[in-house]
């Protein structure tokens, strides 16, 4: 080894990263030359330098993270619970065993070149782990179910790239209604944070809104629901139970509380629709409706309020 | 087998011998299987460890917190497909620094404020205010000035992500380039390349100190 190549491998030589005979050529070069020895000096303090830089993360900043981390692993957990985390599919994991029979492709992880590309899955999720890469049509066919998203684009130095991609596996699920599992996920869904998945898993709980789990969840829309058209929709599906106790309850509670008076008309609508047996003489609804009447709500509310409130023949004019 | 620099507590977690190999496949087995226990003795074999990586590659104890609760909330979600094939270190790693470089990556674009700030008493190190730094008695590191440290830092983020991820991951976490290549999901090739453009280009900006 000559004085520039030496050089050049002081940093791998300090790591212990060069092979055998490698090492063994700098110990014979460094015994001889007087400037290497003062360049391996050198890359030492350099090292010794770059020591020093290093942080140690304080107890406390330690024994934050471990505390945190116990709270949000309990959340998630939490949530788990509430929808049932998706399973890898033994199908689709049959599909790809499958496919790298027939293509002959590695079940390995690492970049393979394609024809200019090499695809580089770097990422987290369970699927990466154990999905072998694929030629591009085959990609196209499997990554299906996946969701994808290019997290960062990078040349490499033999003039391919690099594609960094966060992948999120999905899973097709279809069944009857009465499927206990298709049950819990649209029980779930009806608390998913996304509004317009709300709407359409309230409009399917409607169809069954006799069964009472799914009745729950269209009361507990109706009272909890942060979105009028989730509210409005849960409203629409309990229309046939208004004459219900418990249902007229959350009615009354929504007259009084909702934020948004085309529900609050809606809801007097259902409480004193003539098909609500008892309506006339439910002296909870007349008071009420009373108790809305002196808040003065706006007009419109007011005046179905006091048109109900004629209609059940109770007298405003006690108040 | 794993060597490391001889850097105290940072080395227990990685340098596994086989005995505590079975025992930690005992302990994902069980976390696996919903054992609360094991996932917490499991996390706590390893999180000195990413809390230390995170933290000196963001110089930032917020960001390096978000790191370690994103990274254990995930190996906590995705356990169940650990397969074994290959090490769960890799695996964990592979989680982390893919949190570090996206960080990384970030600050890049927003150009986030420095971590060396300037002050009429001259540059002043905002990690000093936070963390310890490791202590050292000898009195020839005095020589060693607050300017030169200074000087350090700002080369080690003028590196690539990259290139300074694969430091990190060899001089303080002291991982083989085999492995780093293997986490970072590259080969050992290109690994030692970009260990090798960071020692260079260190050497070239402090070669007057040294
Ligand atoms: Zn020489």
């Amino acid at each position: 080894m000559n004085c520039g190549s030496v050089e050049k491998n002081l940093a791998l030589f300090l790591y212990g990263e060069l092979s055998f005979d490698e090492e063994e050529a700098v110990h014979v070069h460094l015994d001889e030359c007087e400037a290497c020895r003062k360049a391996l000096a050198a890359e030492k303090a350099l090292h010794a330098t770059v020591d020093r830089q290093e942080l140690e993360p304080s107890p406390a900043l330690l024994r934050q993270c471990r505390e945190n981390l116990r709270v949000r692993l309990a959340e998630d957990l939490a949530l788990a619970g509430m929808r049932e985390e998706p399973r890898r599919s033994a199908s689709l994991f049959g599909l790809f065993e499958g496919l790298a029979a027939v293509f002959a492709f590695p079940v390995a992880r690492w970049a393979v070149p394609l024809g200019g590309l090499a695809l580089l899955a770097v990422g987290f999720v369970s699927a990466r782990l154990t999905a072998p890469v694929m030629s591009p049509q085959v990609a196209r066919l499997a990554s299906e179910p996946m969701s994808a998203r290019v997290r960062y684009v990078e040349p490499d130095n033999q003039g391919r790239v690099q594609i960094v991609v966060d992948e999120t596996r999905q899973r097709v699920l279809s069944g009857s209604i009465d499927d206990a599992q298709i049950r819990r996920l649209l029980l779930a869904a009806a608390k998913d944070p996304a509004d317009g998945l709300r709407v359409e898993t309230v409009g399917i709980l409607n169809q069954r809104s006799a069964e009472a789990d799914f009745r729950n969840a269209l009361v507990h829309a109706l009272q909890h629901d942060s979105n009028d058209g989730v509210r409005l929709k849960a409203l629409s599906g309990l229309k046939m139970y208004a004459h219900e106790p418990d249902v007229r309850t959350v009615l009354a509670e929504v007259l009084l509380r909702d934020a948004n008076p085309g529900i609050r008309g809606q809801a007097i609508d259902l409480l004193t629709q003539p098909r609500a047996a008892g309506a006339a003489s439910d002296p909870k609804l007349a008071g009420v409706l009373q108790d809305i009447l002196r808040q003065a709500n706006d007009g419109y509310v007011r005046l179905r309020c006091e048109r109900a409130l004629e209609e059940m023949k109770a007298s405003r004019e006690t108040y | 087998m794993i060597t490391l620099k001889g850097k105290g507590g940072a080395a227990q977690a990685v340098a596994l011998n086989p005995a505590s190999r079975s025992d930690e496949s005992a302990l994902i087995r069980a976390a696996q299987s919903g054992d609360a226990a094991a996932f917490e003795q499991l996390v706590r074999l390893y999180d000195q460890n990413v809390l230390r990586l995170a933290l000196n590659l963001l110089r930032n104890p917020d960001d390096a917190q978000d790191v370690y609760q994103e990274a254990f909330l995930r190996v906590h979600r995705n356990l169940h497909s650990f397969r074994f094939d290959c090490s769960f270190h890799t695996w964990l790693y592979r989680i982390v620094t893919n949190l570090c470089l996206d960080h990384l990556r970030k600050r890049k674009v927003r150009k986030e404020e420095p971590t060396v700030l300037s002050t009429p008493d001259g540059p002043l190190d905002r990690m000093d205010t936070v963390q310890e730094e490791r202590v050292d008695g000898d009195p020839q590191r005095h020589l060693f000035s607050r300017q030169l440290r200074v000087r350090v830092r700002e080369i080690l983020e003028q590196l690539t992500p990259r290139e300074r991820m694969v430091f990190e991951l060899r001089h303080f976490q002291g991982m083989r380039l085999r492995a780093i290549g293997e986490t970072l999901g590259t080969t050992e090739e290109a690994a030692k390349n970009c260990l090798f453009r960071a020692t260079q280009k260190m050497r070239a900006a402090l070669g007057d100190f040294l």
